[in-house]
């Protein structure tokens, strides 16, 4: 290749204008480093160091440790999803104990058991506890006796009430008389009351 | 997507991807890191990744945002061991004598870039891959992917005859 012609690639090159197959000519020409004209010489550098990096590989054995690595994850996933089961699991009975439990204490009924064992204690016991109610039902009774002494002192008032009652009626006597003697006037009927 | 499938269609992109991961972190072993990384989110998508039209362009997308995310968080936690080195003197002789390699210094100096032309410099001049093939992967017009590559050349061109002439005392640089 002659200098010319590198020189023109090398520009286009620096433009963005270049093929693949022309760059890798530019490329092959630093790399055999045959007579590099002087004023493209330190361009050498620039394109050694790209192809050197190209080059680059990783270390032979990275597939392996990335294999490693997602096989580490999934055991991790793995271990997570069964832990997760077990958890879900054991809530799961935890929570159906805790509701037998509370179903149990709702639903269980609170009757008395019997603490005595001899029958006629147990009759004595409960002719006692009557006496007692009744012994106080009676004493709650005296209370009542304060309702008599009212209703006493309100009879006089039901008698003025009847007294009420008759004075009504008399008025309505009186209004009927009036309405007679107009009666009369009107039609000149003698007078009988005389 | 079984297991096999993912053998034969997936892992085969691990090279293209270490050093794509090797262009933005510098480092052998965290590109590897990362690399394994993006096959493990790979494989746990497994079941959905036929829904991608290019696997490939998603694998490359993962792993240019991973190693941007691991910049950063190294950027973080580096910058109160930046201040220690400084004080005791620059960069360890291990250090130095991997950016005077070749490849040390295009590390060195690929990740100056900005995101979009690091990445169409990568796929073009180190993948070797086809402008249409970079479109699709990137999403990147073709007329733009050739401005872009080529403002990427020649920064990356000026920044190592600059580090050249810097290291070499060689002032009679002319290109």
């Amino acid at each position: 290749m002659n200098t010319e012609m590198i020189l023109s690639l090398i520009d286009k090159y620096f433009e963005g204008n270049t093929s693949l197959q022309e760059e890798n000519q530019i490329r092959d020409f630093f790399l055999a480093g045959v007579s590099i004209p002087e004023e493209i010489a330190p361009l050498k550098e620039y394109f050694l160091s790209i192809d050197k990096f190209s080059n680059t590989l990783p270390s032979d054995n990275l597939e392996e440790k990335i294999l490693a690595r997602i096989d580490q994850e999934e055991k991790k996933r793995k271990l997570n999803r069964s832990f997760n089961i077990r958890m879900y699991i054991t809530s799961g009975i935890a929570a159906a104990f805790i509701l037998l439990i509370g179903f149990q204490q709702t639903i269980k009924p609170t009757g008395m058991k019997s603490t005595v064992e001899d029958p006629m204690l147990a009759m004595q016991i409960v002719t006692s506890a009557f006496a007692e109610v009744n012994k106080n039902m009676g004493k709650g009774m005296t209370n009542f006796q304060y309702l008599n002494q009212v209703s006493k002192a309100t009879e006089p008032v039901s008698k003025i009430q009847m007294l009420n009652n008759s004075m009504e009626k008399a008025a309505k006597v009186h209004y009927f008389n009036k309405g007679y003697k107009a009666f009369q006037n009107m039609h000149e009927i003698p007078n009988t009351d005389k | 997507m079984d297991q096999q499938k993912f053998h034969k269609e997936v892992l085969p992109l691990k090279g293209r991807l270490f050093r794509l991961a090797l262009g933005y972190l510098k480092d052998t072993d965290d590109a590897e890191d990362a690399v394994q990384e993006i096959f493990v989110k790979l494989w746990k998508m497994r079941s959905s990744l036929e829904k991608y039209r290019s696997i490939e362009a998603l694998a490359v997308t993962m792993t240019k945002n991973f190693c941007l995310d691991q910049l950063k968080a190294k950027r973080r936690s580096e910058v109160g061991l930046d201040k220690v080195v400084a004080r005791s003197g620059g960069t360890s002789p291990e250090k130095h004598s991997e950016e005077s390699d070749l490849m040390g210094i295009l590390k060195k100096i690929l990740p100056e870039l900005p995101e979009q032309q690091q990445l169409v410099f990568h796929m073009r001049d180190v993948e070797g891959l086809e402008l249409k093939e970079i479109e699709e992967l990137t999403g990147i017009n073709y007329n733009n992917i050739r401005v872009v590559l080529s403002r990427a050349r020649k920064t990356l061109r000026n920044k190592l005859i600059k580090i050249e002439s810097y290291e070499y005392g060689n002032d009679s640089v002319t290109y």
